[in-house]
């Protein structure tokens, strides 16, 4: 829940126009359905099938024996609205693309960016083992 | 000279030769006497005798004169026409060479003026190959992408300070400097590669495919092309690690991690580059063989081609987390002993490029 929240507020920030209260009562809705997947996997990356990046942060989490949960978006019947409160994220990051995104642990990780500068300042490896990703 | 004239000379030599007789006595007895002055007597009868042997001479000489002109009457024609002949002919060939050397000049400026307009046409279709820029040679594509030539004019600036931060690096670490004042070298030092990564991500912008390419590098430089530039993992490799002495067991680690996480990202980003190679040459290759035009392929590639950029970007980015990770794992003195390795090895393949492209060729 603790995302959720963090995920509702961030949202409000970034909205705050009389269109955004009737949006928010769907967000609240997608918002809930993003909590329960990143909640109840260790690592969930949202993709889009033709992107190459979101293959490349796939074959990243592959290669170092991660098995996260990929939900491609034009293929999910909610993706739109994920896609939506994912471009929020990415937007109260700083101008970073919203897919691929990636949560660890529950938690909003970030972009491609974010994940390859933890990975070779070497936070991302304890980060996942934390999350149960990854053993040894 | 001919024939006529010189039946009188020895006569008249002959009037000359007894004055100038007398007058070299004259000019001996003058010598021997202190006084300059000759007696008055010898002059006047020098002076008389010449007077007599001139008349008698001249009478002569007229005789001789008008004798001679008769003689010659018929051969000054000759002469002087062959002369006048000879003249011609020469004016004639003399202005022949001269059209002949005008005619060569005009050939040879029009010629000029269709190898620059040639050299023009070529540039402005940037075909010209550019060889690397390093500071004696600004590589000219003659681009006419104006985000394309503001990135090559900086990155001749760049190279130019590069080249004053090497040496600077080199005297700081073999003087006595202490680690505050090598630090602020070290920062410089990455900082100025910083630079060079958002010179490179504004271009890539431009025109990516410029960047993908490495056109603006020197030959050797772009053998070792990866996405636009340098492979980070190499770096480590290659460069750094067999030139960093003294590393405590705890660095020793953190590069071997470094090198490894390296490798890893650098894998994730080359199978995302072979995919979106796959889904381009997919989009171009559409509906091959088949009525109607290929814009919508075209349109569909151009697409594709945002990706691309992100690539770039994202190697870019790479690299500057490479860099920041070394500068936390070293200690000041290693850092610069890095930075000063990564400098000359640069300079290094720049020079490699240079020697190969100006080797004696082979001839056909």
């Amino acid at each position: 829940m603790e995302v959720a929240k963090g995920v509702r507020s961030a949202v409000r920030i970034n909205g705050g126009v009389d269109q955004q209260r009737a949006v928010e009562l769907d967000l609240e809705s997608v918002c809930e359905k993003v909590s329960a997947l990143v909640s109840g996997n260790a690592v969930v990356v949202f993709t889009i099938s033709g992107c190459c990046m979101c293959h490349v942060v796939k074959q990243l989490l592959f290669g170092l024996g991660v098995g996260p949960t990929v939900v491609e978006l034009d293929r999910d019947a909610s993706g739109g609205p994920i896609l939506a409160l994912l471009n929020r994220l990415a937007a109260g990051g700083g101008g970073g693309k919203a897919v691929p995104a990636v949560f660890v642990g529950g938690k909003f990780l970030g972009g491609i960016e974010t994940v390859m500068a933890c990975h070779i300042n070497g936070s991302l490896v304890p980060l996942l083992k934390n999350a149960g990703a990854l053993w040894l | 000279m001919n024939s006529t004239t010189t039946q009188f000379v020895p006569s008249r030599r002959m009037g000359l030769y007894e004055p100038v007789h007398q007058m070299s006595m004259w000019g001996d007895f003058r010598n021997t006497l202190l006084d300059s002055s000759p007696p008055p007597e010898l002059m006047l009868e020098v002076n008389a005798n010449l007077d007599n042997q001139s008349e008698d001479t001249t009478s002569q000489g007229t005789f001789a004169a008008s004798h001679r002109n008769d003689q010659e009457a018929s051969k000054p024609d000759d002469k002087v026409l062959r002369r006048l002949a000879q003249n011609r002919e020469a004016a004639r060939k003399s202005r022949l060479r001269k059209k002949a050397y005008v005619q060569q000049l005009e050939n040879s400026k029009l010629r000029l003026i269709q190898l620059e307009q040639e050299l023009n046409r070529v540039r402005q279709q940037g075909l010209c190959v550019g060889g690397g820029i390093d500071t004696s040679q600004l590589a000219y594509t003659g681009n006419s992408n104006p985000g394309i030539s503001a990135f090559e004019l900086e990155y001749g600036h760049w190279v130019e300070e590069q080249n004053r931060q090497i040496s600077d690096l080199k005297n700081a670490l073999h003087s006595d400097m202490g680690d505050t004042e090598l630090q602020i070298f070290v920062d410089g030092g990455m900082q100025h590669y910083f630079e060079l990564f958002s010179m490179k991500v504004m271009a890539a912008r431009a025109d990516v495919f410029y960047i993908m390419s490495g056109m603006w590098k020197t030959s050797a430089e772009r053998f070792f092309l990866w996405i636009g530039g340098f492979r980070p993992s190499e770096l480590v490799k290659q460069v750094l690690s067999p030139h960093l002495d003294a590393l405590s067991e705890q660095q020793r680690l953190d590069i071997v991690n470094l090198t490894q996480s390296c490798q890893q990202a650098e894998d994730a980003l080359s199978q995302g580059m072979e995919k979106l190679q796959f889904i381009l040459a997919q989009a171009i290759a559409d509906g091959l063989l088949q009525e109607g035009n290929y814009l919508p392929q075209i349109g569909a590639a151009m697409n594709k081609l945002d990706d691309l950029v992100r690539f770039v970007v994202q190697a870019d980015h790479l690299r500057q987390e490479t860099l920041q990770q070394l500068s936390r794992i070293l200690t000041t003195r290693q850092a610069a002993r890095g930075l000063l390795a990564l400098g000359e090895y640069l300079q290094r393949l720049r020079a490699l490029s240079s020697c190969w492209s100006s080797r004696p060729r082979e001839q056909a």
